[in-house]
């Protein structure tokens, strides 16, 4: 490698491990993202606060109640008397649901008669509802079915499920290792966004273009490093993900880095295209906002992405972080085979073809 | 005439430095004084104090009867302020900046229209009214700034550096508009690097590492160097050579280039002996002349630094071929409509100093960054070295070093990692960067600061770390682009030590400035107002254009104005 | 002119002088303007909790009828889109790939276990549960057909205790329903927080600050001109996205108008708040960018409960969720847009963002003194 191209590398590194801002910006992020997404960013149920209006004396209300109390997701149940409060309390979310045991209900089960139980759910939250339901919905079959071998019933025949790959349906083992690929991205994007911005502002930018470096130098010079970066930062949260959240890495690792390479430098790409098109430092922030959010959005990190109506399902493939995104968990999870992660790679590649020769038009066109 | 400030036994620091210690001193209406003094002295701590924008550690700071730990309120009502950069919005067009100012200040709004006339006329911005103040000249915006300022009528009105980076012609029409309002009885401080503008104040105060060294009359101060100034006329081409010698003798305290002529200063109770012998080995003249209030004041703060530029003796002589180094021929560069340089056309031959001078806007630092391969001509060429810059950039790129404004160094590397940097993209291999980092920091002087940030380092040292950088790939063309705006007279006499012993070496130098002392360094001035190239000739040259008897010896910047003025002058008539 | 009569005029330049800013800032335009149409696109149609069409398998590993006619009815379920095989190890491959979500066995001894009587597992489901919220849905998805199934061939008896379930105020369970109003509060907190920390780093940056505070103008007057603007940019943004929300996304409004202004203005009290604290101790605009980001819309999005339950969080993380004012404003915008105006709950939730903004603006207005140092 030439002199110029190595000297401007080594400079580019030393001014990001020099630079207190972007130093805490190193620590902080990935600190921060394991913490809100690791710990606070979940879709699982727990500590469900809920109401009960019991209008039955029997015994099989106070056995499904006890239940229902001993249950791993209630936080709190609240017996109340009538549906008017009960009304209230879901209107002014104070829980999220509420049971309500008609007069006649152990009197009917007793009977051989069934009977319902009314649930009454706040819609606003209607994930944590519907999963909720769920729950109770096997509390009220366990119940039934004991119900009717009591009475001397034959039990009907059973679902056997198993959950492959993350047997105890961890939402953490699904968002942590998806940060190896977030963080990645991110960090990638915010030094190429940033660091020509940043030369601009100083006027040490027009110093890189009067030395006889060449446009494609400059441009790696920005390159490598941001590469080298949000490699190791991804690298990084897989050591976390593995060592501090126990969370299996099943797949070829190998294979696994190799993918990162082009999925790295196609979002290096996208940063540069950004900080061609941008002045200011502000302006490459608001220009890397206005990125990174939808492609984190549309890549299947917090919602899959089958999830999507189909035309934007096209759309969403056009970002990088979606492919990326299945060959992780695929690989952190599923032990996913190598023509998966090929068939998730090649498109990689296509995309950092362009977002690279677009950033080198565009840089180019800047430095005259 | 009343006193209308009053400092008493001020010190301030900041953390455990100390900004300004026991400053006692009064301010007088009626007069304008000026507020000199090198890098870090303290000046603008001293303005933001009597703005009651901090309050002293010590002592009371009294405006008017008013104090400004007690009476913040009161005394904002009476002190117009422009702080450094002008403090304008950039966004809100000149009249909306008038608007803000007027409401701010309570003015009556019926009063409104006249007295934005008034104003508007005083500075001359009437043709852009609706212009946003971010897209004025440096000129426009400084005189706006103070339009601001005076909105209300000030009895204290406090000015931090409003000529930085702002054309002589600009300047010029400042200082007059101050001059009339110091008429009418206002207390005008006027803080600057300048000293020609210093020279013409009423009263300076003079601050030197946060004390105040000098109060009072300039002339008075001048005075005091009675006899000692000299010029030395006739050295010719080897004027840089004989400034070199004799800055090294002993009994000379002070010397710069002046035009054709090199003006020396002796130290004090020596005789012209030394320099007598001087001028008689280059057969010259010596003569003596009356001295300057920048004479004074490099003699109060110490002398200035010696004559030889240790850098220039490691530069290893470059034959002198007399070889057209810089080239542009019909260089033209358009922005859409507009455009900004008009098919301007010189040469620069080895071993020569080429100014490139201009009004703020005029098209001269286009000239300058096609020159050095930053913008791309729309049409004509420019040539480093006979080569192209835009056929063979990397080959002709490497011939030249380049000093931007501001220094441009990396504030997150230490002084030894800028260094190595600057070498290693010009690319110098591991043991050659070596040995001229190492050649750097011995002539330099850099040792002791190697791991500091170039953000932390005195301004002198910031300088050499600087040219330094920009020397590291030993150049044949060096560009300056105004490399010593804002910065002190000692400071800028080191730096111009280290670019004439240079260009006695054989390297070429282009430069702008907007410091006339410093265009009389140059070998010869290209001037550029409008877009195109209106004159071209030796600094003696230029003022013999505009003298007549009403100017029989005009300084250059006398030429300056009159030359652009005069092309102004025909172009409306023409028009 | 009395002294309060010179604090309204230099007030109303200080606004108008905002006023022009703004208008002519592109930042300020593309944050209030471009930014909510996008927020509120995506949350539209890119995050989806709603998983319609689920891919599944099916391998039938029985020739019996029965067995035929439980796939038939698993092909025939709504939402599910099947993929056919004749054994598991078929499929098992499009489980690692991603291709499938789930997919149910039919074994060979189908027809026996199915009459067994002692409560066996008649059938197999495996869910790829490397995103465990989905594989929940869709493993509901498969018992749900089954029992129907069951039920349709009578071969099972009707569940004894049946769980009537509704879901008031959004009975379609369309996740776009509550996330729309949730993400009107991110776009609320970049207008008031992100905007106003950049405007006022800026004019420390440029200096026109140090050439303000030194004319009569009063700190407070400074402040006060800061907010007045964004009040108006963020009122006019909330109104877009209102409209957008009802009339391009298809998201009810049960509410009022009138309680979403108020419940809006309200909460850019707290926003503001924390934009005017950021800029005062963050000088350049770079780091006030960074601090709105990670202290208003991290936040707002990830833990204002809109797309994440709060509850369900760790302890410590709920206590954070305590002082972030979105909290409250998603919580009464949910409310205002599906259940229509329940106001014990709007002055609970302003009552809560007027604190917090008392807070942030009372550790303003001790961290902006008259004076420059």
């Amino acid at each position: 490698m030439n002199e110029r191209l190595l000297a401007a590398i080594r400079k580019e590194i030393l001014l990001f491990l020099r630079d207190p801002k972007s130093r805490a910006m190193l620590l902080m992020l990935p600190v921060l993202q394991v913490i809100i997404f690791g710990l606070a960013a979940t879709l699982d149920v727990n500590n469900v606060e809920l109401a009960i209006v019991n209008r039955d004396s029997g015994k099989w209300s106070r056995e499904f109640i006890h239940r229902l109390d001993a249950a791993r997701f209630v936080a709190s149940a609240t017996h109340l008397q009538s549906s008017a409060e009960l009304a209230e309390l879901i209107e002014t979310r104070q829980v999220l649901l509420g049971l309500v045991f008609p007069a006649d209900f152990s009197r009917d089960l007793a009977a051989g008669s069934p009977a319902s139980v009314q649930v009454l759910i706040d819609g606003r939250r209607a994930n944590a509802g519907q999963v909720t339901a769920s729950y109770l919905g096997s509390i009220a079959a366990d119940l039934g079915v004991e119900l009717d071998t009591r009475q001397g019933g034959a039990q009907p025949p059973r679902v056997e499920s198993r959950n492959w790959f993350n047997t105890n349906l961890n939402y953490r083992w699904f968002m942590v290792p998806n940060l190896s690929a977030t963080m990645s991205m991110m960090i990638a994007l915010l030094i190429t966004a940033l660091s020509i911005s940043r030369e601009r502002e100083l006027g040490t930018f027009d110093q890189l273009l009067v030395s006889p470096s060449s446009p494609l130098e400059i441009i790696l010079s920005k390159t490598i490093p941001a590469v080298l970066a949000g490699g190791v930062v991804g690298m990084l949260i897989v050591v976390v993900a593995v060592f501090g959240f126990g969370i299996p890495f099943r797949g070829n690792f190998w294979l696994f880095a190799a993918a990162m390479l082009p999925f790295v430098f196609s979002v290096v790409g996208v940063g540069l295209v950004i900080s061609s098109l941008v002045k200011t430092q502000q302006q490459a922030i608001l220009g890397l906002f206005f990125t990174l959010m939808p492609f984190m959005l549309i890549s299947g990190f917090a919602t899959p992405v089958e999830n999507m109506p189909q035309w934007l399902q096209y759309v969403a493939q056009i970002s990088p972080l979606k492919h990326f995104l299945l060959i992780v968990q695929g690989s952190f999870l599923k032990s996913i085979p190598p023509q998966d992660v090929w068939s998730n790679t090649w498109p990689l590649f296509i995309i950092a073809a362009v977002t690279f020769s677009s950033a080198t038009f565009f840089v180019s066109r800047r430095l005259q | 005439m009343s006193i209308e400030i009053e400092i008493k036994g001020v010190s301030k620091r900041f953390g455990a430095q100390p900004a300004l210690q026991d400053i006692d001193t009064r301010i007088l209406g009626g007069r304008l004084t000026g507020l000199v003094g090198p890098d870090g002295a303290g000046k603008t701590t001293l303005m933001r104090l009597l703005a009651s924008l901090m309050v002293p550690d010590e002592g009371e700071v009294v405006l008017c009867g008013l104090d400004t730990r007690s009476d913040h309120v009161q005394i904002r009502d009476i002190t117009g302020y422009m702080p450094q950069r002008f403090g304008l919005y950039e966004d809100l067009t000149v009249m909306e900046n008038l608007r803000l100012y007027s409401d701010l200040r309570g003015l009556d709004r019926q009063a409104n229209p006249a007295l934005f006339d008034r104003l508007l006329n005083f500075t001359g911005l009437e043709p852009f009214t609706g212009r946003l103040a971010g897209a004025l000249s440096g000129g426009m915006k400084q005189k706006l700034g103070l339009a601001c300022a005076l909105m209300a009528r000030p009895k204290v009105l406090l000015l931090d550096e409003p000529s930085v980076g702002v054309d002589p012609v600009s300047r010029q029409d400042l200082w007059q508009m101050v001059a009339e309002l110091v008429a009418d009885g206002m207390a005008v401080l006027w803080s600057t690097a300048y000293l020609d503008e210093a020279e013409r104040c009423d009263d300076v105060l003079l601050l030197n590492g946060g004390q105040l060294v000098y109060q009072g009359n300039p002339r008075d101060l001048t005075a005091r160097l009675q006899g000692r100034s000299y010029l030395l006329h006739g050295t010719g081409e080897r004027r840089r050579e004989a400034l070199s010698r004799a800055l090294q003798l002993r009994s000379v305290r002070d010397g710069v280039i002046q035009g054709s002529a090199v003006r020396l200063v002796l130290a004090e109770g020596d005789d012209a002996g030394e320099l007598g012998s001087l001028a008689a080995q280059y057969s010259a003249t010596l003569q003596a002349t009356q001295p300057r209030f920048e004479d004074a004041y490099i003699d109060l703060l110490g002398g200035g630094p010696g004559g030889s530029s240790a850098i220039a003796e490691k530069m290893p002589a470059l034959p002198d071929s007399g070889d057209v180094m810089v080239r542009c021929v019909k260089l033209t560069k358009r922005f859409g409509d507009f455009t900004a340089t008009d098919s301007i056309s010189f040469d620069v031959r080895q071993g020569e100093i080429l100014g490139l001078l201009g009004p703020n806007g005029a098209g001269k630092s286009t000239t300058f960054k096609m020159l050095c391969g930053l913008l791309k001509p729309s049409a004509g060429s420019a040539e480093v070295v006979g080569l192209d810059l835009l056929k063979s950039p990397a080959r002709a790129k490497i011939q030249l070093g380049y000093m931007a404004q501001k220094f441009s160094l990396y504030g997150l590397l230490s002084v030894q990692q800028n260094m190595d940097f600057f070498a290693g993209v010009y690319g110098l291999r591991r043991a050659e960067r070596k040995a001229r980092v190492g050649e750097m920091i011995e002539v330099f002087e850099l040792e002791d600061i190697l791991d500091q940030s170039p953000e932390e380092i005195p301004l002198g040292f910031k300088q050499r770390l600087a040219l330094a950088c920009a020397l590291m790939h030993r150049p044949k063309v060096l560009f300056l682009d105004e490399p010593t705006s804002g910065v002190d007279p000692i400071t800028r006499r080191e730096f111009w030590t280290h670019i004439t012993g240079l260009v006695g070496r054989g390297v070429t130098v282009m430069v702008t400035t907007h410091f006339m002392d410093e265009a009389e360094y140059c070998d010869r001035v290209a001037l550029v107002n409008r877009a195109r190239l209106i004159a071209l000739d030796t600094p003696d040259g230029l003022k013999a254009r505009v003298a007549d008897e009403s100017l029989p010896e005009p300084t250059m910047e006398d030429a300056f104005i009159r030359l652009v003025e005069r092309q102004n002058a025909m172009q409306e008539q023409a028009a | 002119m009395s002294r309060g009569a010179g604090s309204v005029r230099r007030l109303l330049a200080l606004v108008r002088k905002e006023f022009y800013q703004v208008v002519r800032d592109p930042a300020a335009m593309l944050i209030a303007f471009v930014l909510p149409p996008i927020l509120l696109f995506l949350f539209a149609f890119a995050v989806s909790l709603d998983v319609d069409d689920v891919s599944v398998g099916v391998a039938l590993e029985s020739d019996s009828g029965q067995a035929r006619e439980l796939a038939a009815a698993f092909a025939g379920t709504r939402y599910l889109r099947v993929t056919p095989a004749r054994h598991r190890a078929e499929l098992e491959p499009l489980l690692v790939s991603g291709e499938l979500l789930a997919f149910a066995v039919i074994p060979a001894d189908f027809d026996a276990r199915l009459l067994d009587g002692s409560g066996k597992a008649a059938i197999q489901i495996i869910t790829d549960a490397s995103n465990p919220n989905t594989a929940n849905f869709t493993r509901g998805y498969l018992q749900g057909a089954f029992s129907t199934w069951l039920a349709g061939e009578g071969l099972a008896p009707p569940p004894a205790i049946t769980l009537q379930q509704r879901f008031w105020f959004n009975p379609e369970l369309e996740s776009k329903v509550m996330l729309v109003p949730g993400s009107i509060a991110v776009v609320m907190t970049m207008i008031g927080t992100l905007l106003t920390a950049l405007v006022v780093s800026r004019e420390w940056e440029r200096g026109s600050m140090e050439a303000i505070m030194s004319t009569p103008a009063r700190m407070g007057e400074i402040i006060l001109s800061k907010i007045l603007p964004y009040f108006l940019l963020g009122g006019l943004a909330v109104a877009g996205c209102v409209f957008l929300a009802v009339q391009v996304f298809g998201v009810p409004l049960q509410g009022s108008f009138l309680a979403i202004v108020m419940l809006s203005c309200v909460f850019l009290f707290p926003a503001l708040g924390q934009g005017l604290l950021i800029s005062t101790m963050a000088k350049n605009q770079f780091l006030a960018s960074q601090a709105a980001v990670m202290s208003g819309f991290l936040p707002a999005f990830l833990l204002s409960g809109f797309l994440f339950e709060i509850q369900s969080m760790p302890w410590f993380i709920q206590q954070i969720t305590l002082v972030i004012p979105a909290r409250y404003y998603v919580s009464s915008l949910q409310t205002a847009f599906l259940a229509g105006d329940v106001w014990p709950l709007y002055l609970s939730d302003m009552a809560k963002m007027v604190v917090v903004g008392l807070v942030f603006f009372g550790l303003t207005r001790l961290k902006a003194k008259e004076y420059l140092d």
